[in-house]
């Protein structure tokens, strides 16, 4: 298998001033040596809690950030090497699919107009007619039909599910690559993620669309990937296929977040054991130390005085955990 | 059954009035709450499980207005119905007997005011005398799971499930005897999302406590709560206990609900829910989910069912029982 997307020691900070005259600085190391290879054809599941970067390595990926070292390639080329007509293309063939489906749409403009955005600037060539063509078609591969009437309607008369539908419509209209889309189901209902993540199935399925699945919600997630990668204060604490870190989970932080799942099972006992360490907020200063120990039940002097490295314990299984040494 | 209900809620209706237009958010709903009873609500967004939540507690203000329905409370001084109490009774009853945890931790709290000042408002304007305020708020933050070094301070300096703990601490200030938990959650991620309803559970164990859950995530209350209400389109269309409701779902729109939760097992298709709500602006003459049911008949458009016992106190509204 080819890989799209290859990122190589990717590691971003976040520089807050603080105090008198904010003469008080911290950093915050938002992304930290990540390395992961997306591949085509392939959705990558990426999950972890608010505040652990996800959305940060995403943007990344996309170049809609600077970093401060490492390199990302998109089919070999390292991305922020490219100069601005290759960066043009390079918009083409990348999209985003956001968040809150309530604010990423513009309010004032009609559905046509929205989707119909990224033909007029990287098709310059087609015809209106060419243009209306394209926009039906492509959201009745999202799931919007009658597409014709959708067309003239604000997003204000569209329920959540259709509007997210309209950001999928959106994404994929020029025909990219890769996708990167940012928890696409958190704001919705729960009878309404199903046919969302359905429809994100079959851009890999049918159009062999690549992409990223960003998410904290892991059984959405694996529902929808193939491969799996855990992250926990801007490093990627375990990498798997997505079964295989279900049923099998090696990194203490993928365990707990599996075992905290709610169950739809009311034979099953809630886990009512606390959960070791408190909740406070840690951030990662790119100490050299194991980015979970202060929260780890199993921790041990040697995670506090090195990073642990991330290797390979089963095939395609990775794992960044001194317990697997 | 032979225990009062805590909380019974009698025919209760409630209406926002919006751009002339009448929306009916909850239609005629009963349900009672029994002394240590955890039951859960759930629904999509616009159910209407919160609005039923808010008429616990009187708090229903316009445009919104309370059509007609009844809210009892059995209380020290003999059952009062809580929409028709006095302003004096119900600051009384608010927070003292029932309380409530808001929806977003974010929002909830001041964002320029101490935890401690805010944990002290609530106490001091409830009744609680000044000297024994300190004490107490320290009780409530370790009820909540916080440490007390966190009531100096402010909101932004916490993390999402601190400040949802910190709201847990605020319903908690004055004892109440039932605690009505409106997607407490939701916001959080799941490790955090179990820390709190741990606290919770343990909490009901602890103080006896009633607790209400209102969720749109029905596989979070499957093995927390009793009984389950399903709401749909303003009205339970679906009653029974966690067991019952997940064995034998008997509702059409249950079954789909239960249908589209993605699960661990890989290999087994989810299904959405074709279609949307109907719009409660309208008169709906038949079944509210009719039009979006796979098994609907002539009967369904022309009849809307009534919420009935089928047997082993399970009940459902749909013709087909």
């Amino acid at each position: 298998m080819n890989s799209i997307i290859e990122t190589n020691q990717v590691t971003k900070e976040f520089v807050t001033k603080r105090g008198f005259l904010k003469r008080t600085t911290s950093t915050t190391r938002a992304l930290d040596q990540v390395n992961v290879t997306i591949n085509e054809n392939e959705i990558f599941g990426l999950i972890g809690e608010s505040g652990s970067g996800k959305t940060t390595l995403g943007l990344a990926i996309l170049r809609l950030i600077d970093l401060n070292q490492g390199k990302i390639n998109f089919f070999g080329e390292n991305i922020y090497d490219l100069k601005k007509r290759q960066l043009f293309n390079f918009r083409e063939k990348t999209q985003m699919i956001f968040q809150d489906p309530y604010s990423s749409l513009n309010p004032v403009v009609t559905i046509y107009k929205s989707v119909s955005t990224p033909l007029k600037v990287f098709h310059k060539e087609m015809s209106e007619e060419q243009v209306v063509d394209k926009v039906i078609q492509t959201l009745e591969t999202v799931g919007l039909t009658p597409a014709d009437q959708f067309l003239n309607k604000f997003p204000t008369q569209m329920s959540g599910g259709q509007r997210q539908r309209v950001g999928i419509a959106r994404a994929v209209i020029s025909d990219p690559d890769f996708i990167v889309a940012d928890e696409p189901v958190s704001m919705l209902d729960v009878s309404l993620r199903a046919d969302i993540l359905n429809i994100l199935v079959n851009l890999k399925l049918k159009l062999n669309k690549s992409m990223m699945f960003i998410s904290h919600d892991i059984t959405v997630t694996q529902y929808v990937s193939d491969r799996i990668a855990v992250m926990h204060l801007g490093q990627i604490v375990e990498m798997g296929e997505s079964g295989e870190i279900i049923k099998n989970p090696l990194h203490p932080y993928t365990k707990t977040l599996i075992d905290s799942i709610p169950v739809p099972d009311p034979n099953k006992k809630w886990n009512t054991d606390e959960i070791g360490g408190q909740i406070s907020e840690y951030t990662n200063e790119g100490k050299n130390e194991c980015s979970y120990a202060n929260k780890c039940p199993f921790v041990k002097n040697v995670c506090r005085e090195r990073r642990p490295d991330f290797k390979e314990v089963e095939k395609n299984h990775f794992v960044a955990c001194v317990l697997y040494d | 059954m032979m225990s009062f209900p805590l909380l019974e809620v009698k025919d209760i209706s409630v209406e926002y009035g919006v751009d002339g237009k009448t929306i009916k958010a909850v239609s005629h709903v009963n349900l009672e709450i029994n002394k240590g009873d955890i039951v859960a609500i759930v629904g999509e967004s616009g159910s209407g499980k919160s609005t039923l939540a808010m008429t616990f507690l009187n708090l229903i203000e316009k445009p919104g207005r309370i059509r007609n329905g009844k809210v009892n409370y059995r209380g020290a001084k003999g059952v009062v119905d809580v929409l028709r109490m006095r302003p004096v009774d119900l600051m009384r009853y608010r927070w003292k007997e029932v309380s409530m945890i808001f929806q977003s931790a974010m929002n909830s709290l001041n964002p320029v005011m101490r935890i401690e000042d805010q944990l002290k408002d609530v106490m001091i304007e409830h009744g609680t005398v000044e000297s024994a305020v300190d004490a107490k708020i320290d009780e409530k933050l370790k009820l909540a799971g916080l440490t007390t070094s966190v009531k100096k301070s402010y909101p932004h300096e916490l993390s999402g499930g601190m400040k949802q703990r910190v709201n847990i601490a605020l319903a908690l200030a004055c004892d109440p005897k039932l605690l009505i938990a409106d997607e407490a959650t939701t916001a959080l991620d799941v490790v955090v999302q179990r820390q709190i309803l741990t606290r919770l559970l343990k909490l009901k164990q602890d103080l006896s406590l009633s607790l209400v859950f209102i969720t749109h995530d029905i596989s979070l209350v499957a093995n927390i709560a009793e009984i389950i209400n399903v709401m749909y389109a303003g009205k339970i269309v679906e009653r029974a206990s966690a067991k019952q409701l997940f064995g034998n779902p008997l509702h059409p729109y249950t079954e789909a609900l239960l249908n589209s939760i993605p699960t661990l097992e890989k290999g087994t298709a989810i299904k959405g829910i074709k279609g949307t709500p109907p719009d409660l602006s309208k008169e709906i003459k038949g079944c509210p989910f009719a039009d979006r049911c796979p098994k609907m008949y002539d009967r369904c458009l022309a009849e809307s069912p009534e919420l009935k016992n089928v047997g082993d106190n399970h009940y459902v509204s749909c013709h087909l029982y």
